[in-house]
Formats: C-alpha cells, structure tokens, sequence
C-alpha cells in the first residue's frame, strides 16, 4: 500500500494528463456531459484506490480502462436498455433506435450544422459496440493490442468491428468514393 | 486472404496495424482495384474528421471535484489550495499537451524532484511538446511569445540528437521553457531559466539523479539549464559537452 502522498503524487502523473481523454470517452459512452463528469469523477475515485495496482505500460490505457468499466456500471444502473451488447444485425439496428432516441438529449439537439457537429452526431448515432471501438481508437487514439485487452477480445475482432464503425460513419457522413 | 478479409484490413493498414509483409501485399492489391483503393479513401477521410474532433475540455468545478479525491485533510490548509489553484491551470492547458510541475511547494520536494516528475509526466502525456518543430527558428519565438523567455535553441543533428520542439514546464511557482531533443528511442528535455543578478555565469555540469532520471545541471551563457534524460549517462554527458560547446559558439 503507498502512502497517502504518494498515492496523490502517483494519481498527479499517471491520471490528472489523461483527465481530458477520460471525459471524452464518458461522453461518447454516456451520451452527454453531465452523466460523463459524474463518470470521470467515480473513475477517478476507482483509479486513486487502485493506483498502486498499476504496473506500468500506457497510463492513458490504463485510465480509459477504468473509464469504460465505470461507464459500463453506470450504463447498466442508468440505462440498461441503451447497453445491447451484440454483433448481431437484428440486435444491432435495434441497438441504432436505442441510440437514436439518446441523442435526442439537450446536448445532442445543439448538434446541428458545423462539421464538427455533424461528426459527433454521427458517432452518436453509432452502435454502442461500433461507437465504443471507433472512439478508442480514433479519438483517444488506443493500439489494437490495447483495445484488445480492454475489451477482452481478439485482435481479429478489433478489426472487422472497427471496420463496420467506420463503414456506418462513411455512410451517414454521406463521405463517398467520390468525395474520397 | 478473402476478399471481406482485405476490406477489413484495409482499416488495419490505414492505422499502420499491419505487418510490413501483410502491409506490402495490400498495396500492391490495392493497385490493381479501384474498388479496394476507393474504400481506403473512404476509410481515411472517416479516420480524419475523428481526428480533427476537438478535445474535451476539464470544467474548473470537474478538476475540483477529482482534486479533493486525494486531499487527505477535510479542510485543505493554505498550501493546498495554492497547489489546487497551480492544478487549475494544470488542466486548463491540458488539451495543448502542457505539463507542469505541481509539487515543487510541497513537503520540501527539491526542485530537482520536481524538474525529474515533469520530464516523467511528459513521457507519460500524450505529447511531450507543446510546439512541434525542428528549426530552432519557430520554437525560439514560440516560446518568447508564451512566456517571455527565450532560451538558446541549439540545432544538435548533426551530434545526433534531434529536436523534437519545446514546451512550458512550471517548477515550483515558475514557468520555464523546456527543449525536448531525441536521441534513439530516449528523449532529453532541457530546462532553460534565465540566471537570476549575480548567478554564476559559467558553471561546470554538475550531476544528479532524482526519480530515476540522470540530470545534469550547469550554467552557461546568461542561463540556468537542467539536461534531464531516463538515458545513460555517457550519453547525457556528450549532449551537455556539445549543447554548451554550442551555446559558447553562437555567443562569440
């Protein structure tokens, strides 16, 4: 067990630089702002306990790690239905309703013309499975390998899933072999 | 390899996830059908607007609710309110990838501790540079503009060490430019404060090693530089001999 100021100091190094990332990944996960705060605020609390579990390698994963399981409890507190956890088609467009209705929150009906704003509601629109995967690797910018073993799957899985995110988002980004 | 096979590696090689041979053999597929190339430019329009999403921003009230998670005393004493507010601007120039050292008043933390966490924190950001450049030209002004201090920029490739830009570190309660050079895989930042009235000129390097960083400290030319590294010694030795030798030169 570290000693209190060393815990703090540790929890200045490897968390308070990836502040910033962690919200980011709660947002898109949560849908808005206000539940992700509450998200990165319990994440933070989970981190500061466990950081003397850290044993090196990337910090930045290792946070966002912690950022999606609390997201993951609180999406099944908050909102069970919105967590349909599946590959499956069938699943999946039932899944894009569900995602659908949560943009409709206050912070998503601001997202109107910009691109940036057509960008994130676009990814809101996602999947929770295709928005999950096109977030932590384009945004927060995570390896496959770390991907990976954060969400305890395959590489191969990795993969073809981020390949459908970004598919989906071609499509309802409207980004064409043209425009291309 | 199936044909869905390659649409989804194609992902892979956009994201520099393949093996070199894998990689070689897409291509060259790639070649031969517009269709496959077309769905890359696909994929790598998608991958760049996500990229060019702006980042988050820390709310002060976020930072402040996470800052009391490890506040041991219920009510905070003077002294932790001054290192909350120093957090406060910590996170405000997070999303530039500035790092700033926010120990330096606390519990008798050395400076050198305090020099050593913050070319740690640097590694360990996203970025360890908050301007990106190797011309001395735009970093020298750079850093001038932000803080009103500008350090001799020395251009070192040709002793091997390139530069990778600059950043603003805050030791204690002071901004100071850092330089950041590359040697290999090691990266050496160099802390650079202007001497305060009757500072030694020219002082002979002086080593020391905190938080498992080899540091060197000397003064040369108007200025205070600490050479931090988690390299070997030798090699932040010949980077000091030549980074002053350097310094020397351009002065006469």
């Amino acid at each position: 067990m570290l000693r209190e100021t060393e815990a703090a100091k540790r929890f200045h190094e490897l968390v308070v630089p990836h502040l910033g990332e962690a919200l980011g990944l709660a947002r898109w996960l949560t849908g808005n702002k206000v539940d992700a705060e509450d998200v990165v605020q319990e994440s933070c609390l989970r981190a500061f306990k466990a950081i003397s579990t850290y044993s090196g390698g990337s910090a930045k994963a290792w946070v966002l790690s912690i950022v999606r399981n609390t997201c993951f409890t609180w999406l099944a507190k908050h909102r069970p239905k919105s967590l349909l956890l599946t590959d499956d088609p069938a699943g999946v467009e039932q899944m894009s309703r569900i995602a659908g209705d949560a943009a409709a929150t206050p912070e998503a009906q601001l997202i109107a013309k910009a691109d940036t704003q057509k960008v994130e509601r676009a990814i809101f629109n996602l999947p929770h499975l295709s928005r999950e995967i096109v977030v932590l690797r384009d945004i927060n910018g995570l390896s496959y390998r770390e991907i990976a073993v954060m969400l305890t799957i395959p590489i191969g899985t990795v993969m073809s899933r981020l390949a459908k995110a970004r598919a989906l988002l071609a499509r309802e980004l409207g980004v064409s072999h043209d425009e291309a | 390899m199936t044909k869905r096979d390659d649409y989804i590696k194609l992902h892979a090689l956009l994201d520099d996830e393949l093996d070199a041979a894998t990689a070689k053999a897409l291509r060259a597929k790639m070649k031969s059908n517009s269709k496959l190339a077309a769905e890359y430019a696909v994929a790598a329009v998608v991958k760049d607007k996500l990229n060019n999403l702006p980042p988050s921003e820390i709310s002060p009230v976020l930072l402040n609710r996470v800052l009391q998670i490890t506040q041991s005393s219920p009510a905070p004493v003077w002294n932790e309110w001054r290192r909350m507010a120093a957090s406060l601007i910590f996170v405000a120039l997070l999303s530039s990838g500035a790092t700033y050292a926010l120990f330096g008043r606390s519990s008798g933390m050395e400076i050198a501790d305090a020099i050593a966490a913050s070319h740690r924190r640097s590694l360990l950001a996203a970025t360890p540079i908050d301007v990106a450049s190797s011309d001395s030209h735009t970093v020298k002004p750079w850093l001038d503009a932000r803080i009103g201090i500008s350090p001799p920029v020395i251009d070192m490739k040709a002793n091997g060490f390139t530069l990778l830009g600059g950043r603003v570190d805050v030791i204690g309660e002071r901004t100071v430019p850092t330089l950041v050079y590359q040697y290999k895989e090691h990266l050496i930042s160099v802390l650079a404060e202007p001497l305060k009235s009757g500072g030694v000129a020219t002082t002979s390097p002086q080593h020391t090693n905190a938080g498992g960083m080899q540091m060197v400290h000397f003064n040369e030319n108007g200025f205070s530089f600490w050479a931090v590294s988690d390299t070997e010694w030798v090699i932040v030795d010949e980077f000091v001999r030549d980074y002053r030798a350097k310094i020397s030169a351009a002065s006469n």
